[in-house]
């Protein structure tokens, strides 16, 4: 994985993005947003009519057995100087694998495209980490999301398909 | 015609100190000698002369403005050409009947003591209006008055009360304020600001707050997206100076050192293959 440097979050905290979206993090997935093969660059302007269309979404790192969600929003609806609307959500795509693209993965929450009423608004891609499947507590999962004890519960046994079995 | 509290008009008065607020006695003062007896003009000329300018004014800012105004209080034509007296008939007989919905109850026993607004309202001309919420258009009316009608509202003005041959220098001043403090288009101010009413001028001075604060948040806003993309442009520069160097002097040294050799091409190499015949 190369070096994402520290450099890379700052235009994210000067665009207030880091404040009033994200908390302070550290990056180290290198993230490629392009639309029409132009490349995202933070702050950057873009007309609604080139961002009509959902974009291609490249994750440089990663592992084949890694899997990232993408989420899509905008907080400054319906304008920056009074956003009591923050935020809309525009796109979510979940299980992309590692070192490939959104295109792989499962949009649980279909493009919407930009349509910006008052003001300038920010559009903000982010993208996080799933964890991994391996290592599943199902006690500390029921505690997390407090579930409280089963209801009901039953279980199979299975082998590979091709083992010996008992005649 | 019964003065119904329905609007014969869509103009409405601010009820806050106008020239209105002048009680019929002092416009017939001010008329004077020059003005015909108050009880027989008609609604029309009395307006006429309480807005337009005693003599010539050479100053054309709020003397011409506020003849031309003043055509936007159009009077409707069965109103205009009836008389003070006539109308004030009318407001006796109204009185009889009950006239409610009248936020100020002031009894006005004689004519005189009536205060133009009053007078207006009740011949239905005008309709009451709600405090600070002025017609654009009315405002420019009240505005544009003869300066004597703001002797009456500002006697704090350091003038001498007499007014028949006032100073024509004082009385440019005192235009020139007038038209600056009514001419004043802000359409975020709808309130007057001619008068010293102190509930008025906090509001605009409040809103004129609000709308400076609004403006810097924007401007901060605009800064922080020139930043934002000067930054991003600054680090995707130097990340590519870097790797230009890099790939550079890559460049170099596999010109100096041939970097490993290439990779066996299984059709050039030599093989061993049992093709003799013997």
């Amino acid at each position: 994985m190369e070096n994402m440097g520290e450099r890379v979050i700052e235009p994210l905290i000067m665009g207030r993005v880091v404040g009033d979206v994200l908390d302070f993090f550290t990056p180290t997935i290198k993230m490629n947003v392009s639309y029409n093969k132009k490349q995202v660059s933070n702050g950057h302007e873009l007309f609604p009519s080139s961002v009509s269309s959902k974009p291609r979404v490249e994750i440089h790192g990663g592992d084949l057995r890694s899997f990232f969600t993408l989420v899509m929003i905008d907080p400054d609806v319906p304008g920056p100087s009074d956003p009591f609307l923050k935020e809309h959500l525009h796109w979510i795509v979940t299980n992309i694998p590692g070192t490939t693209d959104a295109t792989f993965g499962k949009e649980v929450v279909s493009y919407e495209l930009p349509r910006p009423s008052i003001g300038i608004h920010r559009f903000v891609f982010v993208l996080f980490k799933q964890k991994q499947r391996h290592h599943f507590n199902t006690r500390k999962f029921a505690i997390e999301y407090d579930l409280g004890l089963p209801v009901a519960a039953v279980f199979f046994n299975a082998q590979r398909e091709t083992a010996a079995r008992r005649r | 015609m019964d003065s119904q509290r329905e609007p014969r008009s869509h103009q409405s008065l601010n009820r806050q100190g106008s020239l209105y607020g002048l009680t019929l006695d002092e416009v017939q003062t001010h008329l004077g000698s020059s003005g015909k007896a108050l009880g027989s003009m008609n609604l029309d000329e009395l307006l006429k002369s309480v807005c337009s300018v005693e003599g010539n004014q050479p100053s054309s800012l709020a003397a011409h403005e506020g003849l031309s105004r003043q055509g936007s209080l159009t009077l409707p034509r069965d109103l205009s050409q009836k008389t003070v007296e006539e109308v004030w008939k009318d407001i006796q007989q109204d009185k009889n009947g009950g006239g409610s919905g009248h936020e100020r109850r002031d009894k006005q026993p004689t004519l005189g003591e009536m205060t133009l607004e009053d007078l207006l309202l009740k011949a239905g001309v005008v309709t009451e209006t709600v405090p600070g919420n002025g017609s654009a258009g009315m405002e420019q009316n009240i505005a544009q008055v003869a300066p004597w009608v703001q002797y009456h509202q500002l006697p704090s003005m350091p003038q001498p009360q007499s007014f028949m041959p006032y100073p024509v220098a004082d009385m440019q001043a005192m235009v020139s304020q007038s038209s600056l403090m009514g001419g004043l288009s802000d359409t975020q101010t709808p309130g007057r600001k001619r008068v010293a009413s102190g509930e008025v001028v906090e509001k605009t001075v409040e809103r004129k707050q609000k709308r400076m604060i609004k403006n810097r948040e924007s401007a901060a806003r605009s800064r922080a997206r020139k930043q934002a993309y000067t930054h991003e442009l600054e680090i995707k520069v130097s990340r590519l100076e870097e790797e230009n160097e890099r790939l550079r002097k890559q460049k170099e040294v596999e010109k100096i050192l041939p970097s490993a050799p290439p990779p066996l091409d299984p059709k050039r190499q030599l093989r061993r293959t049992s093709s003799a015949p013997f």
